[in-house]
Formats: structure tokens, C-alpha cells, sequence
């Protein structure tokens, strides 16, 4: 395979971290053993260097950030404003707080510039198939969950992975857990006949026990049945309680791995024949026994293997991954590792995801309209410097939008679309008239364009931003 | 005030307005067929509550909608639905309750899938039947979303609209498409020649993208005798689990939405309902 298109399958792209490496599998093992650096420019046109530590939050900064907020929208309201001052005071206080434009410039930037594009690529996908979306408190998660959970899962077992996402403040918040209260828990019976009042709202939610099954390990390919998901719920209630009755008064410490056994639901629960005890510890017994479930091992190998191999291929080739899993226990760098040889072994195309297009001709290009990191949020919004999150969002391809939990499609189908279409080509065009292309066109076709006809083709295209959008928007940039 | 006993027993077929006919007659003018899909699952009986049963509010304490507008001694309709209520006060609509294809399990993303497909093995078809029957018709129709809805797929000649918000850049202009046509073959030179076709026309096109615009916009497009015969109208975040609320509350504003799309389309084609 050509080496450009491969280092555009993997993740790299224009990035010549080739330099210095004997072969593919040397990059790809030296890439899924090294970290990721944020790299970002301060402005447009800026150079490239290390995205600052005051534009990082770890997880108490948000909750603090919250809990702030919070307080001070109760004061506002306490006022008792009229309508419109009311509402622009809010405004002003949520901008104070909030984190997640930074977060998104952070990311855009990230898959612009930061090392190891590779690693980035991987979370991605494991971002999406553990899909947070926006919803009451999460924008200003998604962030941590992102870099602390699935980043930093990359160099563990999926059973950590899986372990660590389910219990993140943003994925128990976005999938209801936070409401997730045992019948028979303690806060139950404390409510006594007062139960189902405001104070003492009591009952299971399902949605988290729901999707834990279907979309992040067995998938109903397992067979299970209703009483399995309802006994996942009870196993899930009391995880998640970031309230208490004063409202937010926890310690932001509390956050990270929030559980409370007020909320809990006593006694055994069983999920497709596997016992598990009460308490806290239940959730990581069922979470290791989903994990290292056959029908986990089939569901997401394929899916791995879909999105960097193609589905045609994944069908045919997933036990390879299997066998892997088995093997090392389910260690995601040799799962990761295996995925990516397989992924330049493999002949099928693969249509890559709106914004993991838009990187990757960023990097190929050297072009950029996303602003800098000292110029996020300002008014210094010329009308070609854009906001990282407008372009995401432009693009569908946003990880902070609200959206159902099975995340983004990896069938091309369901990408392909006039508008679609459309978004490419203005992207590709805005790309040329303001980026500041540092690469010639030229020298993009003739390294990265891979079939003869299609390279002719492209180079007889007289007028050099027609060449350039052309080419950008072609088959196989669209595709690798 | 609204009319008592609107909720009619109406055959499901005529719910589909003639639309098999379109395949058999391909020169027929008359039909339009506008699906409006709620994704992530409207609560019907939140919509359309069962006031005269019994176990509703024991059932449903926490959900129940206080202020209904009366359908019949049996049934009320929730507030937000202000424009579909004079809709069936009209003549002009009716209400299919309580109904259900043979899926009893409550996975979401299968249940959609089944709604989209018409398929009754989730996930086992790439087309919807809405395309697969467009594609018999030999109709063209019109997505309004960024994607082409899995419903509408299967039939070539789909158009999707949902305006750019890209500031600064341009509609792709001729040359551009040429040169994209010149190198793409099969659906992906389907999708620049209908761009091309759109670029003609989308002068006049307003920049509007909430599903009001879009409706108001589909209406007016469908209005045209060669215009799209078939659209479909997404509206998103109906999966409001346990954010619905009452009458305050995401899933009553999500059902204003759906009436005010009622409206939009009605005034896009220029039709309007009689006061009762």
C-alpha cells in the first residue's frame, strides 16, 4: 500500500512522524506506546506550539466551575429580575464558568498539531462508542472524560476502559444515573409514605443498565432479557449521586468515581446467569464479567475492525482481533496494534469521519481557519476565522451535540448527502481563501493521490482553487 | 372550540394517502406526502392522553399534563398541540392510537431502525421503505437534515436540504462541480449532479434550519407541480427519558415544536385552516 494513504488510514496524515522508523509496524508500535502532547498556535497563522496550562481544567476545576455557576444562578433568581435581566445576567455567569469552548479549540486544535495523531485517531473511536453527548452538566465534562478516561484508557484493558467510562460524572449524568435510585436503598426507605415527592423522588432508571448492555459490551446479539437490564439498573443505583439534599454541597474530590450507598439497592443481582453481589464493588464484578463476555469480544472487534478496516473486511477477519483478546486479556495496545496492521493489510476503503477529514487535510495542507488559543472567544471573530465548534457542528460531526448514545454512524452511507457534500466543498474553499495553504496542491496529488487516471484527472484542472477543492473533496481523501 | 368526537377509526391505508398509486401512475400530480419522524419516540400517551382511564394517574403521577385540550369524553390532546387541534377540529387530520409493529423488545436504536426500515429484522436493511417505495413511484423527494435519513434511502433522487451556516464561504460554484463530476462516478456523481441541480435554484432559498423553516420551506417547494412530491421532516431529541416534565418540561416543548411544523408546512403550501 502507498505509504501516504497508509499513514492517512492509521491516523497520521500528513504528519511525518515516518522519519526515523524502519517500517509501519515500528511506527504504529512506537506511536500506541507514547503519549499524546497538545500542541496548538496562540492565533491564527501563529506557530505551533505546546497548548498552554491555563487552558487545561482537571475535574475538580470543573466541578468547582459548576457548583459556582450553580450558586450564583440560585442568587440571580433570588433577585427576582425582570424576564430579559434575568436571562442576560445568567448569560454572563454561564460564560464565566463554562469551559467547553476552550475544550472544543482544544480538540480541534489537538487533531491539527498535537503528536501522535495516531493515538488521537484511536480515541475517537472509543470516545464515540462511549458516546457522552451534551445534556445538563456534560459539556463541561466531556472534556476530562475524553483525556482522563478514554485517552488515557488506551493503555489499559478494555475492561478498565469500559469500568472507568461507565463511572465518569459525564456518562452517569448523560445516560440518567444521577436518577438511578434503588427502590429497596436506604434513601427509599428513609422517604417512608413520602415517596415520590419532590425530596424524595425514588425509583430505577434504566437507561445506562439499558445501554451497557446493548451498545457498549454484549450487544442484543446476547440474547439477554428485561429482567437482566432492570438487575444492571439495580447494580448501577447509587452510583452517580453528585447531589446531596443541600443541592451541591459535595466535595469536588467526591466526583471522580461518585458513589453513595444511601441511593444503592441492596441484595443480589444476577445479569445473563452471573452472580453479583450488593455494594460498590458489584458494578466492577459485572463490568470484568461483560467485558470478557464472548459476545463483547465479537460486537467490538467488528465494530474496531469496521471503522479502520471496513465492514466487508471486519466480517470476514474479526476473530484475527479475538484471538488477540484472548490472548493478552483484553489489552488494548495489542488490540489497537493488531487493528492498525490489519487496517494497512486490508484493501477496502474506509470513509472517514467529517472532522478526521478535516484534520487530516488541515495537517496535509498546513492550512488553517480555526482560531488560536488567545483568540477563543473574543470579538476578534473576522468573518474567516471560525470557531472550532461552529466547524464541527457544521460538519455533524460534533462531540459536545446533543445526541442519542449510539453515537456516530461508521457506514459511509450515512454520510453521503447533498449537504454533506456541500459542507466539504465550502470547508475546502474557505480552506484556500483564508487558511494560508503552506503546501502546493501539486505536490498533494502527486504524493497522496494514488491512482494514475485520477491524479491526471486532478492535475488537467486549470484553475488552482478548483484544483485544490477538487482534490481535497476527491475520492480518496474523502476515502482512504 | 374543538369538536367532540374527532378520533375516527380511519383504515390505515387511507392514512397513506393514495401513495402506492404514485408507482402505478407516474404523471400524477396530486400527492404529497410529508413524514414528520420524531426520533427518539414521541410518548403517545403523554400526546394523546387516555383521560378516561382509570389507572392513568396512578400510573402516571409524575407525567400527567394538567390543562388537555378535550378530544372527546375519552381523550385529550396535550396543550402544545394548539395548531394540530384546529387541524382536527377542521376535518383535516386524525389521530392512529396505540399503535404498534411485532417488536416487544425496548431497545431504542433497534425500535428506530425497525421504523425507518419497515423491516421487522432490525438492522438488516440499508433502505427505507419510504425510499424503496419513492424508487417504485419513481418520485424524487427531499430530506431536510444534513444527512439523508435511512427512511429515504434507497432512492437515488433524494435531495437533502438543510442550509450551510459556514460564514464566509461560498456555494460550490459550476466549475467546481464539473471538476468534482469529472472524477467521482456512481451515488457520489448522483450527489454532485443534484448539487448542481440545487445550486440553480438556491438563490431563493432562506437560510432557516430550525424544523419550523424547514417546513415552512418544504411546504412552499411542494407547492411547485414538478417540486418534490415526498419530505421528510426530522425532529430530533425526543429520547427525553427523565427530563419529560408535564406541562413544563423538554418533551412538551419538543411537542410545540411538532405543531408548529404542522403550521409551517400548511402555510409553506398555502393552505389554511378554517376557524372553527
Amino acid at each position: 500500500m502507498n505509504l501516504a494513504r497508509i499513514s492517512r488510514r492509521i491516523g497520521l496524515g500528513g504528519v511525518d512522524e515516518f522519519v526515523g522508523h524502519n517500517s509501519s509496524d515500528d511506527i504504529i508500535e512506537t506511536a500506541i506506546n507514547a503519549s499524546v502532547t497538545f500542541m496548538g498556535i496562540p492565533t491564527i497563522g501563529g506557530s505551533i506550539e505546546k497548548w498552554p496550562g491555563d487552558k487545561e481544567f482537571d475535574l475538580n476545576n470543573r466541578i468547582q466551575r459548576l457548583v459556582s455557576r450553580r450558586s450564583n444562578e440560585d442568587a440571580i433568581d433570588k433577585k427576582k429580575l425582570p424576564d430579559n435581566e434575568r436571562d442576560k445576567q445568567r448569560e454572563v455567569n454561564w460564560r464565566k464558568y463554562s469551559v467547553d469552548e476552550i475544550d472544543k479549540h482544544r480538540f480541534f486544535h489537538a487533531g491539527q498539531y498535537a503528536q501522535n495523531q495516531i493515538k488521537l485517531r484511536l480515541s475517537y473511536f472509543w470516545l464515540n462508542h462511549f458516546t457522552v453527548g451534551s445534556k445538563e452538566t456534560t459539556s463541561q465534562l466531556i472534556s476530562d472524560y475524553w483525556e482522563q478516561v478514554i485517552l488515557k484508557g488506551l493503555d489499559g484493558s478494555f475492561a478498565d476502559l469500559l469500568y472507568d467510562a461507565i463511572t465518569h460524572p459525564a456518562m452517569l449524568t448523560y445516560l440518567d444515573n444521577i436518577y438511578n435510585i434503588g427502590p429497596n436503598s436506604p434513601k427509599a426507605k428513609s422517604c417512608g409514605s413520602s415517596a415520590g415527592q419532590a425530596s424524595c423522588v425514588v425509583g430505577l432508571n434504566d437507561n445506562l443498565g439499558r445501554e451497557l448492555l446493548e451498545l457498549h459490551t454484549v450487544s442484543p446479539a446476547a440474547g439477554y432479557n428485561e429482567q437482566d437490564i432492570t438487575d444492571c439498573a439495580k447494580i448501577l443505583a447509587g452510583w452517580g449521586n453528585i447531589f446531596d439534599k443541600n443541592g451541591w454541597s459535595k466535595k469536588p474530590s467526591d466526583f471522580r468515581k461518585p458513589w453513595d450507598n444511601y441511593q444503592s439497592e441492596p441484595g443480589t443481582k444476577r445479569v445473563l446467569g452471573q452472580r453479583v453481589p450488593s455494594g460498590k464493588k458489584g458494578l466492577r464484578v459485572l463490568t470484568d464479567f461483560l467485558a470478557d463476555h464472548e459476545h463483547t469480544k465479537k460486537f467490538i472487534s467488528k465494530k474496531i475492525l469496521t471503522h479502520f478496516c471496513g465492514a466487508q473486511f471486519a466480517s470476514l477477519n474479526y476473530n484475527e482481533l479475538i484471538e488477540v483478546w484472548n490472548k493478552t486479556n483484553g489489552d488494548l495496545r495489542q488490540i489497537h496494534e493488531k487493528t492498525l496492521q490489519l487496517s494497512i493489510k486490508a484493501s477496502e476503503t474506509i470513509f472517514l469521519w467529517p472532522t478526521t477529514w478535516c484534520f487530516q487535510i488541515g495537517r496535509l495542507t498546513g492550512a488553517n481557519i480555526v482560531s488560536g488559543f488567545n483568540e477563543i472567544g473574543g470579538d476578534n471573530m473576522r468573518s474567516h476565522v471560525v470557531n472550532a465548534s461552529w466547524i464541527m457542528s457544521e460538519m455533524g460531526h460534533d462531540f459536545w451535540s446533543e445526541r442519542q448514545p449510539n453515537g456516530f454512524s461508521d457506514i459511509k452511507s450515512d454520510w453521503i448527502s447533498t449537504e454533506h457534500f456541500d459542507r466539504r466543498i465550502r470547508y475546502a474553499g474557505l480552506l484556500f481563501d483564508y487558511g494560508r495553504p503552506s503546501q502546493n496542491i501539486d505536490s498533494i496529488i502527486s504524493k497522496h493521490i494514488v491512482s494514475a487516471k485520477l491524479k491526471s484527472q486532478l492535475s488537467s484542472i486549470s484553475k488552482e482553487r478548483t484544483r485544490f477543492i477538487a482534490t481535497l473533496c476527491s475520492p480518496e481523501i474523502l476515502e482512504v | 372550540m374543538l369538536r367532540r368526537d374527532l378520533l375516527k377509526a380511519i383504515p390505515a391505508s387511507l392514512f397513506l394517502t393514495g401513495f402506492p398509486n404514485l408507482g402505478a401512475t407516474k404523471d400524477l400530480k396530486d400527492g404529497r406526502l410529508v413524514v414528520i419522524n420524531l426520533e427518539g419516540g414521541m410518548d403517545g400517551i403523554c400526546a394523546v392522553p387516555p383521560l378516561g382511564d382509570k389507572s392513568l394517574r396512578s400510573a402516571r403521577r409524575d407525567l400527567l399534563i394538567n390543562e388537555n385540550l378535550e378530544l372527546n369524553p375519552f381523550f385529550g390532546l396535550h396543550p402544545s398541540f394548539k395548531n394540530f387541534g384546529s387541524m382536527l377540529a377542521a376535518n383535516e387530520a386524525t389521530i392512529i392510537h396505540a399503535t404498534a409493529f411485532p417488536y416487544t423488545k425496548r431497545s431504542h436504536f433497534e425500535g428506530q431502525n425497525i421504523v425507518e426500515t419497515g423491516i421487522l429484522t432490525p438492522f438488516s436493511s440499508k433502505t427505507g421503505w419510504l425510499g424503496r417505495a419513492m424508487e417504485l413511484a419513481g418520485v424524487g423527494g427531499r430530506s431536510l437534515s444534513l444527512d439523508t435519513p435511512l427512511l429515504v434511502r434507497g432512492n437515488m433522487d433524494v435531495e437533502s436540504y438543510y442550509p450551510s451556516n459556514l460564514r464566509g464561504s461560498f456555494l460550490p460554484n459550476n466549475a467546481v462541480l464539473d471538476a468534482l463530476k469529472s472524477i467521482y462516478e456512481g451515488d457520489a456523481l448522483e450527489t454532485t449532479e443534484v448539487l448542481q441541480r440545487q445550486l440553480k435554484t438556491s438563490r431563493d432559498s432562506p437560510r432557516l434550519r430550525d424544523p419550523e423553516g424547514l417546513a415552512a420551506f418544504a411546504g412552499k417547494k411542494m407547492q411547485d407541480p414538478y417540486g418534490p412530491k415526498v419530505a421528510v421532516i426530522r425532529v430530533p431529541e425526543f429520547d427525553t427519558h427523565a427530563n419529560q416534565g408535564t406541562e413544563e418540561g423538554r418533551h412538551s416543548e419538543q411537542l410545540e415544536i411538532v405543531d408548529n411544523v404542522f403550521r409551517a408546512i400548511k402555510s409553506g403550501l398555502g393552505l389554511r385552516t378554517p376557524v372553527q
